[in-house]
Formats: C-alpha cells, structure tokens, sequence
C-alpha cells in the first residue's frame, strides 16, 4: 500500500511499495527502518533542492542512534519535485559537500 | 618498523540496478548488503558496507540520466570498445609507512594472447610510468582550500602513450581525507563545471572512471 506523506511546506511525497521494494532489495539496511523515511519527509531538518538536479527535493534528518546500523546518521530521502515520487532512501555518515540549496527551513 | 599494506580490489562480480521512475542507478560490487553512505555530492553516494572490516560495497547515484547525458558527450566515440572493461578491472592499494605515500592503481585483465604472455612472464608487466601533479592550481599555490588539498596528489601515467595508471597522494596520514574529497570534487567539476578552467589531469581521471563502466548494458536499462 502506498503512503501519501506532507511535508512541512504542504508538498506531498508518495512513497509507493514498488519504490521500497526497490530501496530495501538494494539498500537492504532501510528494511526496518521505513518508518524513518517517511519521518524524514513529514518531520525534516532540512529540505534541499538538488545542486545538480533542482528537480529533486533532498529530505535530511539526523538520528543519533539507529539500532544495528550506527550512530550520527543522516536518513536522505530523494523525491521527484513534480510527481512527488520517492526515488530512493539510505543512511548517510557524512557528506562531502552540501546537498544543494536549502529551501526550508529558509535562512 | 616500517611496513607496506597492500590491498587488491576486484570487480567481476559488479551488479547494478537502474528504477527508471525514480532515474535512481545502484551498482553493487557483489551482492547488495547493508551499507553507510558517504555523500560525495547531492546526487552521488559511495556505499560503505556494514560488516567489518570496511569495504567498497557500491555506489547510488539519484538522477543518473541526466548526469549519464553529460558523461556522454566526453566518451561517445569511445564508447563500442570499452564495453565491459569495470569487470575485467582491479584496484591495487597500497601504503607504505616510510614514505607515508597512498597509491592507487587501476589494473584491467589484458585480452588473450597479451594475458598469456604476462601470466609467463609477470615481471615483463611493470612498465615506465611518470607522475604529474594532478591540479595545475595546486602547483601555482591556489588560495581555495580544495586545490590546496590537491597539492599532495600525483597522477601517474604510463609511458609513452600518458594513459591514466594510478593516483598517488603524498603525507597520506595529514591529508589524506582531504585529498580524497579534493580528488572526488576535481572528478564531479570536470563532469559538470564545463565553463570551469580545463585541468588535463582531472579529465584524464574521470575518463578512466567513465570508460569502465558497461555503458551498453546501462543504455539498455535505461532506455
């Protein structure tokens, strides 16, 4: 069954079985942790519009504990700015520069 | 006591998966398995696998056709002959305490007769090779932090024909991370700052990332 998720600005992400079942078969670390994704969009630090690709919406949160997996982690979470698709999700330890521009919360 | 660790990377066993809804391309080296990412850039993740010790277990890329669009304009000729060629390809690291140095170098499978000849004959492999810095900037005594991090890291191509044969980063312990990142910040310059100054070196390293890749196997998922 597929979830419809709002996020802090009023834009609705879908994230469908046929994309999580796409995640987990090659992220098989989220298996568990599917509530964390849609956590991520409904209740973000940040949400970003891609550097390279200004179509996508980047959804952080940071976890300071993840059970199994580790400590400090970023869920991300890439959404397709026009069908609101969830194109895919993992835990991130660090990155090496940002995830584009910040548009919300805005500065 | 000084020491020399070297580790060999193999990657017959590359798998990938492309969602074409999501424009999302995962390449695994083996088998996904559960894995940390280290966010390159918004687009790019490099897959850290879980199980100890650390190993390169993939790479994500979030909106790989239009990046694969870009990469396309640099190897379109090149394309026909270097299908295939990330599986027959291996990476040897090694570091060596004495010098503190870290070199990195691509090694691919040679075709038939030339494989046979060296299986006889390993130590005929060792060819002349030269090192250049890999920034022109880092040379010059650019004040961006980047280039500055390039400062320690050497390209090393062969000779004559000056193909890309490894990397080499000097004081590897100071920096070392730093290195990395600048190397990972030339490559994804080169792809996508076209009006950025041209570094013949930065471009001659993502080419060699390029080529390995089965381009004709991926045009075929994603069309």
């Amino acid at each position: 069954m597929q979830e419809e998720i709002s996020d802090p600005t009023g834009f609705e992400a879908v994230l469908t079985e046929a994309c999580w079942f796409h995640i987990t078969e090659r992220h098989p670390e989220m298996s568990e942790f599917k509530r964390l994704v849609v956590e991520a969009v409904r209740n973000p630090d940040g949400i970003y519009l891609g550097r390279r690709d200004p179509t996508r919406r980047i959804y952080r949160k940071k976890y300071a504990s993840v059970p199994g997996i580790g400590n400090w982690l970023d869920v991300l979470v890439f959404v397709d700015k026009e069908s609101g698709y969830v194109a895919t999700s993992y835990f991130a330890a660090y990155s090496l520069r940002t995830l584009g521009q910040q548009i919300w919360p805005s500065s | 006591m000084a020491f020399q660790l070297v580790q060999k990377f193999h990657f017959e066993g590359v798998d990938y998966s492309y969602d074409r809804k999501g424009d999302v391309l995962d390449v695994s080296f083996g088998p996904p398995s559960p894995a940390i990412a280290l966010q390159v850039e918004d687009w790019l993740a490099i897959r850290v696998g879980l199980q100890p010790p650390p190993f390169l277990q993939g790479i994500t890329i979030a909106g790989f056709k239009r990046i694969f669009e870009k990469l396309n304009r640099y190897i379109a000729r090149e394309i026909p002959q270097r299908m295939k060629r990330l599986s027959t390809a291996s990476v040897e690291i090694s570091y060596d305490d004495s010098t503190d140095t870290l070199i990195m170098r691509v090694r691919e499978q040679a075709p038939g007769r030339r494989r046979r000849v060296k299986e006889r004959h390993p130590c005929d492999t060792h060819s002349a090779s030269v090192f250049e810095q890999l920034s022109q900037a880092a040379v010059e005594g650019s004040p961006i932090a980047g280039d500055r991090s390039l400062r320690n890291v050497y390209v090393e191509k062969s000779l004559p024909s000056k193909d890309l044969v490894g990397i080499k980063i000097l004081e590897y312990t100071k920096c070392g991370p730093a290195a990395l990142e600048a190397i990972f910040g030339a490559i994804i310059d080169t792809v996508f700052e076209s009006n950025a100054e041209h570094n013949e070196n930065a471009h001659l390293l993502t080419k060699a990332l390029i080529e390995r890749f089965d381009w004709r196997k991926l045009a075929t998922s994603t069309a």
